[in-house]
């Protein structure tokens, strides 16, 4: 019985409640109050995360918001890899005049994946933003390990990904239809699978 | 008072310092024309070979025997490099290429009072070179110079074979029975002069002092060049790395004591008959510290192919400045980051390209395309002039079909002022906040020269 426990635990199919609480973790908020009490307090820091996108644009730079705005306090670098267009230098103000933003574009995902680990690995990160079409179990799993090493959020922006296990600390699908969002839930720490009820767009703060 | 230096191995010593396991080989360099030796190591001089030997008499001695090509160029290069380095503890240096170089004393004797302090200063400056010299003091350069190369403790015992004139003057003297300088020296000047030429009153002034000597004094070079013989031929990357690893320890070494670093090498890798593989390396900021300039090295190598054998290696550093340093915060304390900013940066733009790394700044002008630019990353966002601008912006606009769009606020008009020439990239535009119908807020323009619609970014 306790093997057959182990294997399971070791597979992840397990969750355990006690070890929910046990660690000290540092948090961000996700930019909502429902979102916020759903990953039981917002961004895990030195965790990848994983958002789901069907279209890019559908209101999930907004949720990353506070997690960016917290880099540049601490004054971190905030790298954006492969980005869908050019961030705009003039709305993300909220950000602070002395906030870097360094915008990386990779020719393919090798290069990508190395930036991502590179950079992780050398501790000048505090948020980390990659747009990655699929990533491998290995990669996920690299790219947590230096992750845990590191002081930065990281996230993974892809299309809709099959339901395999992976090492993401949260796995979010974000459902857009008709200017309104409703958050999946596909994995998250200390908690089941949710969905959501809808939300309007959020929107990326001004000013 | 003069010290001159003379190094009968200079170039074959430093061939086994960059290459160790020449060390425990018979080795000489000779001269190409006349086929004779020119330089041995310890090795071959155990087995009896000796300078001005012929090859063949060395490859009787030697089966075992390397033998490599004795270049001039090269061992003057290195004798500059060797002057460099004792520059840090001599001010006054004069070269003597290519087997010697005079110091001057005298400045140096407010520094060094007694004179072993010299010696003990020249040999902890030579140490690690690990090179051979004779070294001799003298009132004149000559004196010296004859001290140094002949090896006696005092001036007048300096074999007349030492003294630097032409073959038969030479014979005439030793004919004469003056067999050492002090017998020379011994004669009245008037009537050497007389049985012997001008010549040689000439030079005996210079010995003496009476006549000033035409020394050229040296100075550090402003840059870095080093060029390196590998012993075999290399086929690999992998084989390259410790040979460049010597000379970027050299580079370390220059830069260090200059307090400087470099932000450009190039390297270069010379092949039997194909014309010599040049790479480049920029770094946005400079480094000094060899393992980072390695591993910046390792990047940019991994990426290329090798399209021949490398028979030899040279390293340029030119582009040198003074160095910078992230001091941290005293009350902060040290940064906990394992690695600086700019290393992560040069070591990015070194393996994706110096294009795709770049940051992003605002500008004071209205216009979206000039509203931000683009920086070398590392700079800091700036003050945004500009309010209600999208998230996301395209490289360039695109066209879209307006009936799938709701505008919802506008129109912000641009015009470009009249004192701008250049008004074919960008006419009037009327930009509104518009809802796709999926949903999404964008930014759209309406252009009026051609009379259609164009999406620039998006807000969420």
């Amino acid at each position: 019985m306790q093997a057959h426990l182990q294997q399971l635990i070791d597979r992840g199919a397990l969750w355990q409640g006690r070890q929910a609480q046990s660690q000290a973790v540092t948090l961000v908020s996700a930019a909502d109050s429902v979102l916020d009490q759903a990953l039981g307090g917002g961004w895990v820091r030195s965790r990848i995360h994983e958002l789901q996108v069907q279209q890019s644009f559908s209101g999930e730079m907004a949720l990353l918001a506070p997690a960016i705005k917290d880099a540049a306090t601490r004054e971190l670098a905030i790298f954006w890899i492969g980005p869908p267009a050019i961030p705009n230098a003039p709305a993300l103000a909220s950000t602070g005049a002395q906030s870097q933003h360094i915008v990386l574009t990779p020719s393919d995902e090798t290069d990508a994946l190395w930036a991502a680990e590179t950079i992780l690995h050398s501790g000048q990160a505090g948020v980390l933003l990659l747009w990655a079409k699929k990533l491998s179990a290995t990669a996920t799993r690299r790219l947590h390990l230096a992750a845990s090493e590191s002081d930065a959020y990281v996230f993974v922006i892809t299309g809709w990904q099959p339901e395999e296990a992976r090492s993401y600390g949260t796995r979010l699908r974000i459902h857009h239809e008709q200017g309104q969002v409703q958050w999946q839930i596909l994995k998250r720490h200390g908690g089941w699978p949710v969905r959501l009820p809808r939300r309007p767009l959020p929107r990326w703060p001004t000013g | 008072m003069w010290m001159y230096l003379q190094f009968p191995t200079l170039l074959l010593d430093r061939m086994q310092v960059l290459q160790p396991e020449l060390k425990a080989l018979p080795a000489v360099l000779f001269h190409a024309q006349e086929q004779r030796v020119m330089q041995t190591n310890a090795v071959a001089e155990g087995l009896g070979i000796q300078r001005g030997n012929t090859l063949s008499d060395a490859w009787l001695l030697a089966d075992t025997l390397r033998t490599f090509r004795w270049r001039e160029a090269r061992q003057r290069h290195l004798l500059q490099q060797v002057a460099t380095d004792l520059y840090q503890v001599f001010g006054v240096i004069s070269l003597d290429p290519p087997f010697g170089l005079w110091l001057d004393l005298t400045p140096m004797r407010k520094l060094y009072p007694e004179p072993q302090q010299n010696q003990l200063q020249l040999q902890q400056q030579l140490a690690p070179w690990q090179l051979r010299y004779q070294s001799g003091v003298g009132v004149t350069p000559l004196q010296a110079k004859m001290v140094a190369q002949s090896q006696v403790t005092t001036v007048a015992d300096i074999p007349i074979g030492y003294l630097p004139c032409p073959q038969p003057l030479q014979e005439k003297l030793q004919r004469m029975g003056l067999h050492t300088l002090g017998a020379l020296q011994a004669i009245p000047r008037a009537l050497a002069g007389r049985r012997l030429g001008k010549e040689l009153v000439v030079l005996l002034a210079r010995i003496q002092g009476e006549q000033r000597e035409n020394l050229h004094f040296f100075r550090p070079p402003v840059w870095f060049f080093q060029r390196l013989e590998l012993t075999a031929e290399v086929n690999h990357w992998q084989a390259l790395r410790f040979p460049l690893n010597r000379l970027l320890q050299d580079l370390e070494h220059f830069l260090e004591s200059r307090q400087q670093e470099t932000r450009q090498l190039l390297l270069t890798l010379y092949h039997r008959d194909e014309a010599p593989t040049e790479l480049a390396l920029g770094f946005a900021h400079g480094s000094y510290l060899a393992h980072e300039l390695a591993q910046f090295c390792q990047l940019k190598m991994e990426h290329c192919v090798l399209v021949a054998p490398v028979l030899e290696l040279s390293l340029q550093a030119r582009q040198l400045q003074p160095r910078h340093r992230d001091h941290g915060d005293l009350l902060k304390g040290p940064r906990q980051h394992k690695k600086s900013l700019p290393r992560l940066l040069n070591e990015l733009q070194l393996r994706l390209g110096q294009q795709r790394v770049w940051g992003i700044q605002n500008r004071a002008d209205w216009l979206p395309e000039q509203a931000w630019h683009k920086v070398p990353a590392g700079q800091p966002l700036g003050q945004a002039h500009i309010q209600e601008r999208p998230l996301w912006l395209f490289p360039e606009p695109r066209p879209v079909q307006i009936q799938h769009w709701v505008l919802l606020r506008g129109p912000e008009r641009f015009t470009l002022p009249w004192w701008v020439q250049d008004n074919e990239h960008m006419c009037d535009r009327d930009y509104w906040k518009a809802r796709h119908r999926d949903g999404q807020p964008g930014w759209l323009f309406y252009e009026h020269q051609q009379g259609c619609w164009w999406q620039h970014g998006w807000f969420s």
